[in-house]
């Protein structure tokens, strides 16, 4: 059993980031070789190897995606970002300790921010399944759109996956990027389809599966509600702002004022016409109509606790792994 | 919540080149062994005598001691099969009676799936006929001037059915192929595997050839022939050259101590 204080993580998180920074592993490894990296051309389905890597021996049947973004947010949270989850996905006693680490995988769009110096900046929500992986015994995978050409640093030989510089983390276990062939990109939104329908098998199979959306976008937006439709439980984070709290604000009161508002504006000064946001609005509106509603949790901004409890209640750090 | 949409097998269609992701996703469940065992032989074309033995391969993979039972005797306890089970995910109907299920290797996994709580049950099913929908199931083929029709098994956790296009036919070795294409990439996750035939014709002839040659380069590829239960599996269950030349193909008789001695030894039943 990992037994660690709250002091003790933090710097084991600062200690496995420095050196998984250089070594390149999170706390188990899958392949010796390093992060598996699949490429999957729109018509294909993804390989067994990357599928089944949920089901290994010895870890949870649970798989939880974190989506979104932290644009806006203050610069204090941005730096407790990875503090935040790693707390939050623990089981503790009463005095703060850690009884059960998470065991399971976390999942997400795997891309890093990096330094002048090449290095790993972890500030973003994709960034979390490479922290949660160095401290505790579970797995990190991501999925991928590939939006741009291509890319391996001159200086780390990193894979650059955007058109910004953005790397794949190479710290998780497995990246999946998705693109539409080998000439062709696809928006930011591409590998949705492919990691919902991921989500809903993993389920169907019996695993415990959510999303846990934080700020962000449209892309966000279509996670959650992509989410909702194949029944997959929604972990919302209120106040982290945009798109994760316009969904509450529309799931909470029916106002869908905030959805898509960073679209309309964007419509608004340049004066175009606004009917393809509503269009938007009014598929959400629908969604919300005939979803299941107990598949939404909403959970404060930087209360760990909160987030724990939240991903208890959904079955996850049950405690159990599969055969 | 159990109800009669929540118990029941989930059926995908592959199209073309098409995969079905949730299909294979079935290969995530929660199965202590990770061993893929493809089932396939004789169907309609089998003999009378021949289809009795299915009662011997039912009771190997089982687990069961029929014998027992029947005389009311306290049951032995058994290996039984634990892994993934592929076969061809149909029954056959008469149809002057929809009530007369015609015995075929199609039968057993179903069959087995009472005593085998830890198993998994996929059908591969090739849309060699027009489907029509029934009250006695989903037909995936019928000849005009055959007295049978063959439906998508009920009993099963998930099938998935083989189709070029929504007009056009698949032929019976489509079914074999996409098992092979299923179980080579469960190979590369070091998975053991075991192609069973019992009885069979043409094509399933073509299946342990395909299986033998494989098996030359790579021991995953293991075939289990049931000698004894007719038609192609005993042809090459006595052929000495073909075995000599295929060491990754072995050869049983048709009783269950000699099937269950094989298949314990192959590591199918656990």
């Amino acid at each position: 059993m990992h037994k660690h204080t709250s002091k003790s993580i933090l710097n084991l998180i600062k200690e496995n980031t420095m050196t998984n920074s250089k070594t390149k592993t999170p706390k188990i490894t899958v392949d010796p070789r390093g992060c598996l990296f699949i490429v999957l051309s729109t018509g294909e389905t993804v390989p067994l190897n990357f599928t089944n890597l949920v089901a290994l021996p010895g870890f949870a049947r649970e798989v939880v995606r974190i989506a979104g973004g932290c644009k806006g947010l203050s610069a204090e949270f941005q730096a407790n970002l990875l503090t935040y989850f790693v707390e939050a996905f623990k089981v503790v006693d009463e005095q703060g300790n850690t009884m059960r680490p998470f065991t399971g995988t976390a999942f997400s769009g795997g891309t890093a921010n990096v330094d002048e110096d090449g290095r790993i900046k972890d500030d973003m929500v994709t960034n979390v399944p490479s922290a949660l992986a160095a401290v505790y015994p579970c797995l990190a995978m991501s999925s991928t759109p590939r939006t741009a050409d291509m890319a391996l640093s001159h200086e780390s030989g990193g894979l650059i996956i955007d058109a910004y510089g953005g790397r794949i983390d190479y710290r998780q276990q497995a990246a999946l990027v998705v693109q539409q062939n080998a000439s062709d990109v696809l928006d930011w939104d591409g590998d949705l389809e492919v990691y919902l329908t991921l989500l809903e098998g993993w389920q169907m199979v019996g695993f415990k599966t959510a999303i846990i959306a934080m700020n962000g976008g449209k892309v966000t937006r279509d996670e959650i509600y992509g989410a909702l439709k194949k029944c997959i439980p929604v972990i919302v984070v209120r106040d982290s702002g945009r798109e994760a709290d316009a969904f509450i604000q529309a799931f909470e009161n029916g106002d869908f004022t905030a959805t898509a508002a960073e679209e309309r504006a964007k419509l608004a000064s340049k004066s175009k016409n606004e009917a393809p946001v509503n269009a938007i609005v009014n598929e959400c509106k629908l969604a919300l109509e005939s979803v299941d509603r107990s598949l939404v949790t909403i959970v404060p901004l930087g209360d760990s606790k909160a987030l724990r409890e939240a991903l208890l209640a959904r079955g996850f750090m049950s405690g159990t792994s599969g055969t | 919540m159990q109800n009669f949409v929540n118990d029941s097998p989930s059926l995908f269609i592959q199209t073309g080149a098409d995969k079905s992701q949730l299909f294979g996703m079935n290969f995530a469940r929660n199965i202590k062994t990770h061993f893929v065992m493809r089932l396939t032989g004789g169907c309609r074309l089998m003999e009378e005598s021949d289809a009795v033995g299915l009662a011997n391969l039912q009771e190997a993979l089982s687990g069961r001691n029929v014998s027992e039972e029947a005389q009311g005797e306290e049951v032995s306890q058994h290996s039984k099969f634990a892994g993934f089970c592929l076969f061809g995910g149909t029954r056959i109907l008469r149809k002057d009676n929809p009530n007369v299920i015609v015995p075929g290797i199609t039968e057993v996994p179903p069959a087995i799936s009472r005593d085998c709580h830890d198993a998994v049950m996929l059908g591969v099913i090739a849309k060699a006929g027009h489907m029509r929908y029934t009250p006695h199931g989903l037909v995936v083929h019928s000849e005009n001037n055959s007295e049978y029709a063959t439906i998508v098994h009920p009993t099963q956790t998930s099938t998935v059915l083989l189709q070029p296009s929504a007009d056009s036919l698949a032929s019976w070795d489509d079914e074999a192929k996409e098992c092979i294409n299923i179980c080579d990439a469960l190979r590369q996750l070091q998975w053991q595997g075991l192609l069973t035939v019992y009885n069979g014709g043409a094509v399933t002839e073509r299946e342990i050839q395909r299986w033998a040659k494989l098996g030359q380069r790579d021991p995953f590829w293991r075939v289990l022939l049931i000698n004894g239960s007719g038609r192609k599996a005993d042809e090459y269950a006595n052929d000495e050259e073909f075995l000599e030349d295929h060491p990754t193909v072995h050869v049983c008789n048709n009783t269950v101590d000699s099937m269950r001695s094989k298949l314990a030894e192959l590591g199918a039943i656990v």
